[in-house]
């Protein structure tokens, strides 16, 4: 018997690997100095724990150890390159390019840019989800200064093709920005061969800790932003403040873990979503499937149940630790926008859920999860087209 | 060999035993805490419990504890996001504050600088002068207690004064919290800023404390978290972290005395030994934990690693900058020239310090004095 609640959100946030925090305890413990303490050796030994970070996180990504820089998370991060970036180059380079199904941290970043003079472009996606290279093609002009497209959609999981975004960059000259929170060690990125300028990584979504992740930032003058924090000068001056060792640690020791397992735990995803999908169409006709079904990190599947009200449906299988869109504060009501960009329907919308399979879900769990689902659907009704 | 002897408190503090078993237990639970199943839920309750902890520090209701990444993030957030029309910021505040307050003068907002009298504490005639010339609303940013040298400010005088001019308060109370009692209604701030790691808790995670009404930009912007005034999923563990330091740092005010004796002690068995010594800051009130103090012309840099052989860990200025070899800025506001300022070292203690790492301490000061001072 399988043991309930079973955790499928993923894309919120994933459980801490067991080997993430014996990375940890030692920096809680014994090694606690402050990093920045340049006079003793717990300010070594701590800052020791920045710089294997440093290269853990790197090697991920084929970066340069020196191109990594810590932060809180993903939405500083995305704050961070966003802001910094038209900053600096936005008198010269007056306009941002970006897409409508971005996370709300990149939407309210350019939303804030826009409202401090600057160009904002804002592109659809198709009714896959991704993103039309025409459009973008025609959208970057030499008065961009950034392009700023997620890796993978945390809602509907799709994956934008950004090596060709990147030569549209390179061939206008914009800096490239990726949200890679819900990619990084899940699909290969190669920063040289996507032409990415920046990179936005996230500790709690790859079995790391939360309140840490990382920023990647490409060697050289062109790439120079506004420092998000000032103070200190820490993190080479664009990201002030104390460092938390414990935390760095962990995210290393996690970028280290999903970087080794990354093929084997993208087989064993895909698998286990196929799993998932099966009984599920099987089981309930007029099922809507939200996003491309191939170009996508399977440990994401978003799927609309017409006639069914979400939260109801949400109400109904408690022993499914699912949601019915992105875990934040400001998106708890009202339909999806993501899913609204796709063209469903406020109603289709709400009749959304997205499930996230991860490194420590079993078949057992996926075979219990499918078949409540189905049940559940068909006690309320089932699905009406 | 033995461990080495901590008196660096100021710069971080060793993580209370007690918050690193609440970080490793909230470590191993799953859930977001903007989920609104079962697991996002048990997530929220652990923030908001700790919020109501870290709400009882400083005696501030609980929606208006703001958690981030630390102290840094919070002074900046304060800077940026106040919508002040002119600033005053104290000649002795932390880079986090100088900083953005200098970037803020750049983009062309009036900056004045509050200065500080060679006890190293502003003058409240000062800041009312400042005050009668600042656009209004200004925004007053003098923090509670200073990290290098530990001069204690006059906050409420200084909220008193403020407020007859319409201007809104800000007190950076890193280095003050567990150290001196932290009531927000009765010092009058409008924002006060925390540090964990300061307080026995773990690094990475803080909070500005609001008063009702204080105006607040937010700085991170996204998914709304915080009641919209910072985005980004919350540092659950850190935050159980820093609410349970929190609640030791409420007890710790109990150690007080026990540290001043110490202190104390220290430095005064250090003027016995030596009538050039300078204590920075003497005729302030102090932390009781803290001294900053110099032995003419005996470089900083020489001192700390004279320490470091001893097995002793103390600094030559503030943890961030100490990288850097420049003259103190809270030593320069002083009226201290570089003879003095390029030659001091801080010693802060804290709840693990013991009578022997004073007597260490002592020892291993006399041992250099006699072989450098004077010649």
């Amino acid at each position: 018997m399988v043991k309930t609640p079973i955790y499928l959100d993923c894309q919120a946030t994933t459980p801490l690997d067991g080997l993430v925090l014996d990375a940890m305890l030692p920096y809680l413990t014994d090694h606690f100095g402050n990093p920045h303490s340049s006079t003793h050796s717990f300010g070594w030994r701590a800052e020791g724990a920045l710089d294997a970070a440093r290269e853990q996180v790197s090697k991920v990504i084929v970066a340069s150890s020196d191109e990594i820089y810590f932060t809180s998370g993903a939405s500083e991060t995305n704050n961070m390159v966003i802001k910094g970036v038209m900053e600096l180059w936005g008198k010269k380079r007056p306009k941002l390019v970006t897409v409508a199904t971005e996370h709300k941290c990149v939407l309210e970043s350019a939303f804030y840019c826009a409202a401090h003079g600057y160009q904002l472009e804002v592109l659809p996606v198709e009714a896959n989800g991704i993103l039309d290279l025409d459009r973008i093609s025609d959208a970057v002009d030499d008065q961009t200064a950034l392009i700023s497209v997620m890796a993978v959609n945390n809602e509907i999981g799709v994956i934008q093709p950004l090596e060709e975004i990147g030569k549209i960059a390179k061939a206008k000259g914009a800096l490239f920005h990726s949200d890679a929170a819900q990619a990084f060690g899940k699909i290969p990125l190669d920063m040289d061969a996507l032409k990415l300028d920046f990179l936005s990584i996230s500790g709690h979504k790859i079995y790391g800790p939360k309140g840490v992740g990382a920023l990647y930032k490409r060697a050289g003058r062109s790439t120079a932003m506004a420092p998000f924090f000032s103070g200190g000068g820490q993190e080479n001056g664009i990201r002030s403040g104390t460092q938390a060792p414990a935390l760095v640690a962990g995210l290393g020791k996690a970028a280290e873990i999903a970087d080794n397992e990354l093929d084997c735990e993208a087989n064993r995803t895909y698998a286990l979503a196929n799993r998932f999908k099966k009984v599920l169409f099987e089981g309930l006709d007029g099922l809507l499937f939200n996003g491309d079904e191939n170009k996508r990190w399977p440990g994401n599947l978003n799927l609309s149940f017409p006639g069914i009200d979400g939260d109801l449906l949400l109400a109904n299988i408690r022993e499914l630790a699912v949601s019915s869109g992105a875990a934040c504060a400001s998106a708890v009501s009202g339909p999806s926008y993501v899913l609204q960009a796709i063209g469903r329907s406020e109603a289709e919308a709400k009749s959304s859920l997205r499930i996230g399979f991860g490194r420590f879900t079993t078949e057992e769990e996926v075979d219990f999860a499918a078949a409540k689902l189905v049940y559940a659907v068909s006690e309320l009704g089932g699905i009406k087209p | 060999m033995n461990k080495p002897i901590y008196m660096d408190y100021n710069a971080t503090s060793p993580i209370r035993p007690a918050v690193i078993d609440i970080v490793s237990k909230t470590m191993a639970e799953v859930g977001n805490p903007s989920s609104v199943h079962a697991a996002g839920r048990k997530a929220r309750s652990i923030v908001e419990e700790s919020r109501a902890k870290v709400a009882a520090l400083t005696g501030a209701r609980p929606r208006d504890i703001m958690f981030c990444s630390g102290g840094t993030e919070a002074g900046n957030t304060v800077i940026k996001g106040s919508g002040a029309k002119s600033l005053i910021v104290s000649a002795i505040e932390h880079d986090c504050v100088r900083a953005p307050a200098k970037a803020a003068e750049a983009a062309g907002l009036p900056v004045f600088k509050l200065s500080v009298g060679e006890s190293g504490t502003v003058s409240l005639e000062a800041l009312r002068n400042l005050l009668k010339i600042a656009p209004a609303p200004a925004l007053v940013a003098v923090m509670y207690a200073n990290n290098e040298m530990g001069a204690v400010q006059p906050i409420a005088a200084i909220s008193e004064i403020a407020k007859e001019f319409g201007a809104l308060v800000y007190s950076d109370a890193v280095q003050a919290a567990g150290k001196l009692p932290i009531d927000v209604m009765a010092l009058g701030t409008n924002y006060l800023t925390l540090s964990a790691h300061k307080i026995g808790g773990p690094q990475g995670i803080g909070a500005i404390v609001l008063s009702p009404t204080a105006p607040l930009q937010p700085h991170v912007v996204g998914g709304g978290q915080e009641l919209g005034r910072r985005s980004g999923t919350e540092n659950v563990a850190g935050i159980a972290g820093f609410g349970e330091a929190a609640m030791e740092a409420l007890v710790q005010l109990g150690d007080v005395e026990r540290l001043k004796r110490f202190r104390d002690r220290l430095e005064d068995e250090l003027r016995q030994h030596a009538n050039d010594l300078v204590v920075i800051g003497e005729g302030a009130e102090r932390l009781v934990n803290t001294s900053c103090i110099a032995i003419p012309d005996v470089k900083g840099e020489t001192q700390v690693m004279h320490f470091d052989l001893a097995g002793i860990c103390v600094s030559s200025g503030a943890a961030c900058s100490s990288g850097k070899v420049k003259v103190s800025h809270v030593l320069d506001a002083m009226g201290y020239d570089a003879s003095i300022a390029n030659s001091s070292i801080r010693v802060s203690l804290g709840y693990g310090t013991n009578e022997a790492d004073i007597d260490a301490f002592i020892g291993a000061w006399k041992k250099l004095y006699d072989r450098t001072a004077g010649r």
